[in-house]
């Protein structure tokens, strides 16, 4: 069967990222779905203010999204958006299933060299950002794994990053907070970047504890004090991470299989003596309890809604609007910490789209420049690279409060977003391309140009480069 | 002219100022030596340029200045403290290095030291803003928007306000540079800023055409804050263009270390002796929260000043007589807790070290020493920040830039 461009270009793509050969049966059915599936030609949006709905609630206006919102209706697309019913498409998961990143286990991973592993981990990002339809998902996913931010360069979280992202982030993404949370202070990757795994009952590490309280549940002005963070930090003594091979453990007094690479409760190392933590006394002798008891503390604190809704509400809308975020707080307490019941009624106000208008930071404009132009990409290395200068790798931000949302910290970037919108509209970026509107498929992936008429390069470069388009 | 790429001819200038110059019979003159550092590029060199070194994630002072006459010190971090200058079991190499009888610098810091002798260091212990929250965010937001905590919702950056205050109708945008992913607060607010990678990725390769629609569509800077940065970038562009600052060769017989502050404080070199019009050069630096593995003599932090140290020192020589025209800062948002964690680390503190070079009335410690023993810590944990980090500043700036004295909130 002969491959067109576009074809060999997602096979390339797969292979590529997946460092494993793509079986050729996969690959075929990749292509063939890709060949079939009518696409919209490059235009314009018809309505502006759909638009400008569709670059807050998604990664960016398609005409392809544009159409499917259209026919919908806004109600029936939020509500779809929120059940996350759009059906995956098949070439996305067979571009997908080939990362070692999110189907092997973090201390699996390990034999693979780090880097790789970061690169597996931003294609999936890319890819899922930019083709996934149910890209509510997408977005809450990018909101909570800079909530949850994990630096791939801290010791081995990048190995464990992938699965945290799979098990944790994406399952709860449009779920349960309260679960996500909880998930958080147990998964490896958490554990080995605030360094929890090193805390223990002689020489408490407060990395951990500290960010839990100001970052993650109840926010920098909640209302704890530094001894609430010695407290939390005595509670979460002995949580760490299973570092031998099960079979080491074997014929232990207290030997119970536990996968290496996975959450352990050291009670050897746990501070097993009372503590009050906000507040609230913590007996002594609660063993693994301690640790739950905070994280119930902190989960059901007044503060960590609010915290949460000013986070959301700024996230769509770019504003705060204390209306809305006392809702998103209402909601959150009054469902435990239910996503979707929390983000529905921001996606229902008309603040959604008469907010300030938003700086995309630039994944957003990345992907937005992705989507609007169709493009066909691998998000591999080359498209990673320009990520990188444009000032936002993902999972590369070292800080735990992950990428900043202001936009006074992205304006005075903007030589790296025109030499991406020029090499994206030029074709100058291997294993991404434009959608050809209307041309001849020829065949090689890395030599031709982007496909389109030099007058439509130069339109092109000059939409994603222009001042409005790096607002939504 | 034949492989010149390695020569600091290359460093300031590019082939089309090479051309212009060879057709003036400049270039003879310009390779003979000393002149060399002489080019120029722009007719706007600043009298005075402050660079700042911001250590992100709290350095620990305690590892940095040693007070080696101090049991506390040593009861305080069995694993992590660093030997006395002059105690015999251990390696000369993992000792103090003394400075004066109280206080002695990492070994990481040694080549820091003839600066200190030659009254071009000094340095002040126990500096930290009055912030309490042990927070680095709020500390780092107390900090750059120079006021007294994190909590005071100060929109603009204290050296924002500085640019503001003495903003003249001739700055270009090249006035202040930072080298970061995302502007610095510290300038935010600020009249015009260029925020860089590196100035070697400052370039954009594209054709005329697209250069001239861009000039067209950010024609008006008042539109908005991205058609204002836009304007200021194609301002900016037109002058980096014609560095050449990958094949920058410092004088003095050092090179700079090959790491991200050593590049950073390459490229600050490279844009100072071009004459174009910088004055303050804002670099940062991550890796310093070290809750795990620090390490007192050996380590992480050891690491991490080893950069510092060497970037700093061959810097200082690169500049040569001009090092006397600028004054460096380095900074971190707050120190770290007295006492060890049992991760071979420390956590989050209040007070550090600042240091900083050039005409600083060097050679000295400089500031209070508040104590170590625990009824003279912060809640019997804490370093005091004797020392607020607005008069530090003001105390090494003024001199130079009297206006600093009156942006502190």
């Amino acid at each position: 069967m002969a491959l067109s461009r576009r074809e060999a270009l997602l096979l390339g793509g797969a292979v590529a990222i997946g460092g494993a050969v793509a079986s050729s049966g996969c690959g075929r059915v990749a292509a063939e779905v890709r060949r079939r599936r009518k696409t919209e030609p490059w235009s314009e949006p018809k309505d502006p203010k759909v638009a400008r709905l569709l670059d807050r609630m998604t990664f960016g206006w398609s005409a392809n999204e544009e159409s499917v919102y259209t026919s919908l209706g806004h109600q029936a697309y939020v509500e779809k958006q929120l059940a996350m019913g759009f059906q995956e498409p098949l070439e996305l998961t067979l571009q997908l299933q080939n990362l070692d990143c999110l189907r092997m286990q973090g201390f699996e991973l390990i034999e693979i060299p780090k880097p790789r592993v970061i690169q597996q981990l931003q294609a999936a990002a890319i890819l899922r950002a930019v083709y996934s339809p149910n890209q509510l998902r997408e977005r809450m996913v990018d909101f909570w794994s800079n909530h949850f931010n994990i630096y791939s360069g801290k010791s081995d979280a990048a190995f464990y990053k992938g699965n945290q992202e799979e098990l944790i982030v994406r399952k709860e993404a449009l779920g349960n907070f309260h679960s996500m949370a909880r998930g958080m202070a147990k998964s490896p990757a958490m554990l080995l970047y605030l360094d929890n795994n090193q805390n223990g009952k002689k020489g408490p590490n407060e990395n951990y504890a500290r960010e839990l309280l100001e970052l993650h549940t109840l926010g920098i002005h909640g209302g704890y004090t530094q001894e609430d963070v010695q407290e939390v930090s005595r509670c979460l003594t002995g949580w760490t991470i299973e570092e031998r091979n099960p079979l080491e453990r074997l014929g232990a007094r207290d030997y119970e299989p536990r996968a290496r690479g996975s959450f352990w409760f050291n009670k050897d190392d746990h501070d097993d003596g009372a503590k009050i933590v906000l507040g609230v006394k913590i007996p002594a002798g609660g063993g693994v309890k301690d640790g739950e008891m905070v994280l119930d503390i902190a989960l059901n604190h007044p503060s960590t809604g609010k915290h949460l809704a000013r986070k959301l509400v700024m996230f769509f809308t770019g504003s705060r609007n204390e209306a809305l975020e006392s809702t998103v707080s209402a909601a959150y307490k009054s469902t435990q910490g239910d996503i979707k019941t929390m983000v529905k009624p921001i996606l229902e106000s008309e603040f959604l789209h008469s907010g300030a208008p938003i700086l995309r930071r630039p994944f957003e404009f990345m992907c937005a420049s992705l989507r609007h132009s169709a493009a066909i990409t691998d998000g591999g290395n080359d498209l990673q690279a320009h990520l990188r200068t444009l000032g936002q790798a993902m999972y590369e931000w070292p800080m735990p409060d992950g990428y900043p949302t202001d936009q006074l910290s992205w304006t005075n970037k903007v030589l790296p977003r025109w030499q991406f919108a020029y090499d994206l509209a030029h074709g100058k970026i291997p294993n991404t391309m434009v959608q050809p509107d209307s041309m001849p498929i020829v065949d090689g992936i890395k030599s031709s140009g982007s496909g389109l008429s030099a007058e439509r390069q130069r339109a092109l470069a000059l939409k994603l480069s222009s001042p409005q388009f790096q607002y939504m | 002219m034949k492989d010149t790429a390695c020569s600091s001819y290359h460093s300031a200038m590019s082939r089309r100022t090479a051309l212009k110059l060879s057709a003036a019979g400049l270039v003879p003159w310009l390779l003979s030596g000393s002149a060399l550092s002489q080019v120029k590029l722009g007719d706007q060199p600043r009298d005075h340029a402050l660079v700042i070194l911001f250590l992100r994630g709290g350095s620990d002072g305690l590892n940095m200045l040693v007070p080696y006459t101090d049991d506390h010190y040593y009861k305080a971090r069995p694993s992590l403290a660093i030997a006395k200058p002059n105690d015999g079991r251990v390696n000369v190499n993992l000792r103090a290095e003394k400075l004066t009888d109280q206080f002695g610098l990492h070994p990481s810091l040694r080549p820091l030291k003839r600066w200190f002798e030659n009254g071009v260091l000094s340095i002040t212990p126990a500096v930290g803003s009055q912030d309490t929250t042990r927070s680095h965010f709020e500390a780092m937001s107390a900090m750059e928007r120079g006021t007294a905590t994190g909590l005071s919702g100060e929109p603009s950056g204290w050296l924002a306000r500085y640019l503001k205050r003495t903003e003249s109708p001739s700055d270009t945008p090249l006035r202040a540079v930072a080298w970061a992913n995302t502007m610095p607060d510290s300038l935010l607010g600020a009249p015009s800023v260029t925020v860089v990678s590196s100035i070697s990725d400052f370039k954009l390769n594209a054709d005329e055409e697209f250069i001239k629609d861009l000039r067209e569509i950010y024609g008006d800077p008042a539109q908005s804050l991205v058609t204002s940065a836009g304007a200021n970038t194609l301002d900016s562009l037109k002058k980096i263009e014609q560095l050449d600052p990958a094949n920058y060769k410092p004088s003095g017989g050092k090179t700079y270390p090959a790491n991200a502050v050593g590049a950073g404080f390459k490229e600050v070199a490279c844009l100072l002796k071009s004459g174009l019009d910088l004055e303050i050069a804002c670099l940062e630096d991550t890796g310093w929260d070290t809750h795990f593995a620090q390490g007192g003599a050996e380590g992480i932090h050891s690491r991490g000043l080893a950069a510092v140290a060497e970037s700093i020192d061959t810097f200082l020589t690169d500049l040569g007589d001009r090092a006397t025209k600028i004054t460096l800062i380095v900074m971190t948002e707050f120190g770290r807790t007295v006492v060890e964690n049992r991760s071979l680390g420390t956590d989050h503190g209040r007070a550090s070290v600042f240091m900083a070079f050039g005409d600083v009335d060097g050679g000295k410690i400089n500031g209070i020493w508040p104590g170590l023993s625990p009824e003279q810590l912060d809640g019997n944990r804490d370093l005091v920040p004797a020392n607020d980090y607005r008069k530090v500043l003001t105390q090494y700036l003024a001199p130079k830039m009297p206006e600093i004295a009156n942006i502190w909130l």
